[in-house]
């Protein structure tokens, strides 16, 4: 049994619940049977890669879904095996910069030659009749400026057989040229209602038992339980999934019921606590636990400097503070780009939050 | 392990500068050695090695800390001291006097001291096992100066279970000590108790560590004179040189606080032609040692007119600056115990944080030397134990969790969803899912073990200093089953599957879980114990740097040439799983 968030992911553009129009607009483009290089962006868990193969599904069939992987081997110049997966169908293939670290660069381009020099030859059916492959980048904001700049020279020479979809949470770190050839496509998060609503179908499916049979009752736990998922769908599904899993029932009481916060969320949340509550070079240091625990966890530092000063603001509630954090922030978050040791920085970002706060 | 750089290379001193292992070099002078026939007393070091307590060149209120200490571990108080120092501060030496004097014996009879033989993983286990026996009448002093391979990830696990073990055992048994020369350079392969032994073995209540410092002129002094006075008679080695420039040569070299180096370019010294030489060449270069560049760095150095020499010296002498710009990191918060205030540190973190930055970690060193030089010192005594960086630990844990997230991703879950997603979200709740009682009676499902978050349970490292309780009865976390994360498991499954399937390139993401059949698991129970050694070896240390794991690779294909025989091997080598493992047993 998959879960459900896959079971009940739309795999056609006639099967997604929310965003008419931006559905609507692909529909139609894809009805044109071609399409300009897209760039898909919006905050994560709101459907962007799900309207990716919808729409690669519109065009191509139901072939986009065989997918297989292939893990590839790179030799960089300075003769170190390099290794990353590429996910492919028929029709097109997806990458992911970030596994390539520092040699994304020559990587892209090399892989982007090869598709381009493969002609799309398909004999087998006579109803597709597209002579380009797509390629997929995910995380397209972590390609390096200097792969940005390689790719758009790319997307100009190959544009007669590959189309790419840039899919990314924020454009900000996408060079101004790849946004001028692109379509910009922007998927924002869905409403808390419109999360309740699939919630609410999923829930009729499962079967799955509440306490309590009214349905406002129901409609306003599951409000809330998007609601604390930052309307994040594919968190809410799981963090819905994890609760029918672990209760037999799921009690409701007062228009609420168990909720889940992350388990590196509650670190952060404990980090603000420890900044708020005692602001000293000790608190400091022993601070630093923390950050590392979270960053041997992959938890990229940039989500942690997020999501620290949103618990921040969060808890100093309508302070005077808290224009001067956003801006630390901000400035720590260019930081963090420039720099190597983030640790560096995300305790730079705590020291300066308490100069802040104790002025 | 490197060969110690601050030998004098001379041939009269040949065996100092050949032996090849630091360990080897440490206290020469002392070592109860069997392979030597003949004790060759051409050598002052040998000649004049301290056939008495009271004849160890070292400070007496440290001596007498150590003896009681050995007295604890005879009588059972403790089990385990530790001593550490830098190389010739005749750590070894006073150990060997010291266990004399308590067992009331002679002193090469009292101690009996590791020497590996074969190089075997296992060797140093059963060497310990065989010695614990030396109990009652035959009462010794086990004394480990030479160490097994650590840098060999196995080994040092079979070190760390060996030790943890014996300090664990409820049985008695013989007083050990570890004498550990520490070498804080990553480069060459480091070697520091932190990295050897884990802190939770370190801080258990059967476990004594004392630490050597480089010894003070004033007892050098001494133990110099006595040799002085003796080769200067007729015939000896200094006769016929003027005292005062013997004086002369001690005193430039006096710095070192070698005992063992400053006697053996003594006698070299002695030796070139008789003439007045106080050459550089007996002066060390001492490539500063990373902790004490720091505290250059941190206090500033009482010698140096200003702190531009001070800088300048640490700059030009210490080479890897990267490492020190983290060490600083680590450690600022140690001035003045913490207690200097929140903008200080502000302003020491923005220019660590610049130097990072524009990569220049000297630029960010000398600024923060000066930052530091305008916070006045509150003459209190430093409370903590200085840390080296954490940041390469991290780094080595984060690349274990992106490969767990990355195989779960592909083997797993569903390869569409982004690695960042998996961690951050699914990471947490699938787990939770899949143990739910509900989910197993709904599917039918039964999995062998727990899974476990994907990447690892996030958890604050304070639970570290918790983790004893776990192994109270000796059991070490490779033997419990509970440990093993499902998800692991039947990442391995797959691998193995695909592999049988390699014709079919198709449906591993429709591919149901399957329950394995018991010749699979009687196949990989190897492969899963090595797994899960790795795995479970949270304080891999810090010389697991990228550099090793990148040389692993590297030599992945000539090991893998010398596996082909062995089908099953091969299979699992081509897919990366037991890579590890098997490369560094060749190596």
């Amino acid at each position: 049994m998959s879960l459900w968030v896959d079971k009940y992911r739309p795999k056609t553009l006639a099967q997604l619940s929310y965003h008419d129009r931006i559905s609507q607009n692909l529909k139609a483009l894809s009805a044109s049977g071609d399409f300009p290089h897209l760039l898909v962006y919006g905050p994560t868990g709101a459907g962007k890669k799900t309207r990716v193969y919808a729409t690669l599904q519109e065009i191509f069939g139901s072939a986009v879904e065989r997918l297989k992987i292939d893990v590839k081997t790179f030799t960089t110049s300075s003769n170190r095996k390099l290794e990353f997966n590429v996910i492919s169908s028929p029709y097109h293939l997806e990458i992911t910069p970030s596994d390539m670290g520092n040699n994304d660069r020559v990587v892209i381009q090399d892989l982007l030659k090869d598709v381009a020099s493969t002609e799309q030859v398909d004999f087998t059916s006579s109803k597709v009749k597209h002579r380009f492959k797509v390629v997929v980048i995910n995380e397209a904001d972590c390609l390096s400026r200097d792969a940005q700049a390689a790719l758009r020279r790319t997307m100009e020479k190959y544009s007669a057989n590959t189309r790419l979809i840039l899919v990314c949470n924020s454009i900000s770190n996408i060079i101004p040229p790849i946004k001028s050839r692109t379509l910009l496509v922007r998927i924002p998060k869905p409403t808390i209602e419109e999360i309740g609503d699939i919630l609410n179908m999923v829930a009729k499916k499962e079967q799955v038992k509440f306490n309590s049979n009214d349905p406002q009752a129901i409609t306003s736990f599951l409000n809330n339980l998007a609601e604390k998922s930052d309307r994040n769908l594919r968190r809410s599904l799981l963090a819905f999934e994890t609760i029918s899993m672990q209760n037999e029932t799921i009690p409701i009481t007062n228009n609420s019921g168990p909720q889940l916060t992350l388990d590196w969320e509650i670190i952060i949340s404990g980090i603000a606590d420890a900044v708020l509550k005692s602001r000293s070079v000790a608190t400091l240091a022993k601070l630093r636990d923390a950050y590392y625990e979270l960053l041997a966890h992959c938890i990229p530092a940039k989500i942690i400097l997020k999501t620290l000063l949103f618990n921040l603001i969060e808890k100093l509630g309508d302070s005077n503070v808290v224009p001067k954090l956003v801006e630390l922030a901000s400035d720590y978050d260019e930081r963090l780009s420039l720099g190597q040791k983030s640790i560096f920085h995300l305790e730079g970002f705590t020291a300066n939050a308490m100069v802040a706060l104790e002025s | 392990m490197k060969r110690k750089r601050n030998v004098v290379k001379d041939a009269n001193t040949s065996d100092v500068s050949d032996d090849l292992s630091d360990e080897v070099i440490e206290d020469v002078a002392s070592r109860p050695k069997v392979r030597q026939l003949e004790p060759i007393l051409d050598q002052w070091i040998d000649k004049y090695s301290p056939q008495s307590v009271p004849q160890v060149c070292m400070n007496p209120q440290k001596l007498k800390q150590i003896q009681q200490a050995l007295n604890r571990l005879v009588n059972g108080e403790k089990r385990l001291l530790i001593l550490s120092g830098p190389a010739g501060s005749s750590k070894s030496t006073a150990v060997l006097q010291l266990a004399g004097q308590v067992l009331e014996g002679s002193a090469s009879e009292s101690v009996i001291s590791y020497e590996e033989v074969s190089g075997a993983e296992g060797e140093f286990d059963d060497w310990l096992q065989g010695i614990r026996y030396r109990i009652g009448n035959s009462l010794r002093v086990v004394l480990v100066e030479e160490l097994p391979n650590v840098f060999h990830k196995g080994t040092l696990n079979r070190f760390r279970s060996a030790i943890l073990q014996w300090v664990c055992d409820t049985r008695p048994v013989p007083p050990l000590v570890l004498s550990l020369t520490e070498v804080d350079d990553i480069d060459g392969g480091g070697l520091t108790i932190d990295s050897l032994l884990p802190r939770w073995i370190l801080s258990h209540h059967a476990v004594e560590w004392i630490k050597v410092n480089k010894i003070a002129a004033k007892f050098i002094r001494k133990s110099v004179g006595e040799v002085v006075a003796k080769e200067s008679i007729r015939g000896g080695g200094l006769w016929g040189i003027g005292r005062e420039n013997i004086n002369t040569f001690i005193d430039s070299i006096i710095d070192l606080g070698d005992i063992r180096a400053i006697i053996a370019n003594l006698q070299t010294w002695s030796r070139l032609g008789k003439q007045v030489v106080t050459d550089e060449m007996f002066r060390r270069e001492n490539g500063l040692e990373l902790f004490h560049s720091l505290g250059k760095i941190m206090y500033g150095s009482i010698k140096d007119e200003s702190d531009e020499i001070t800088l300048q010296h640490v700059l030009t002498l210490y080479n890897d600056l990267l490492l020190l710009e983290s060490t600083v990191f680590e450690n600022y918060q140690m001035y003045n115990n913490g207690t200097f205030p929140i903008e200080a540190a502000q302003g020491i973190l923005r220019l660590l944080g610049d130097g990072d930055i524009i990569r220049m970690p000297e630029a960010s060193i000398s600024s923060v030397r000066h930052s530091f030089s305008r916070i006045p010192r509150d003459g209190s005594i430093r409370r903590d134990r200085i840390r080296f960086p954490r940041q390469y630990k991290v780094m080595s844990r984060a690349r274990q969790s992106a490969i767990q997230i990355s195989d779960y991703r592909r083997f797993i879950g569903n390869i569409r969803v982004s690695s960042c997603d998996v961690n951050l979200v699914d990471g947490f709740f699938v787990p939770q899912i899949y143990n739910s009682f509900r989910y197993k009676y709904l599917t039918g499902k039964r999995s062998k073990y727990r899974y476990r978050r994907i990447g690892g349970d996030i958890r604050l490292s304070g639970d570290e200093d918790t983790r004893p309780l776990m192994f109270g009865d000796g059991e070490t976390q490779e033997e419990d089953g509970d440990q093993m994360d499902h998800f692991t498991w039947e990442i391995i499954q797959k691998k193995l599957k695909e592999n049988e399937d390699s014709d079919d390139n198709e449906g591993e993401l429709s591919d149901p879980i399957e329950d394995s059949d018991s010749t699979m698991e009687a196949k990989l129970t190897g492969t899963l114990e090595a797994m899960l050694t790795d795995d479970s070896d949270d304080d891999s240390d810090i010389n697991q740097t990228m550099k090793e794991h990148n040389d692993n690779d590297k030599k992945l294909d000539d090991t893998y040439d010398s596996l082909l025989s062995d089908s099953d091997l091969d299979l699992l080598m081509s897919q990366g799983i037991i890579r590890q493992t098997y490369t560094e047993k060749v190596i």
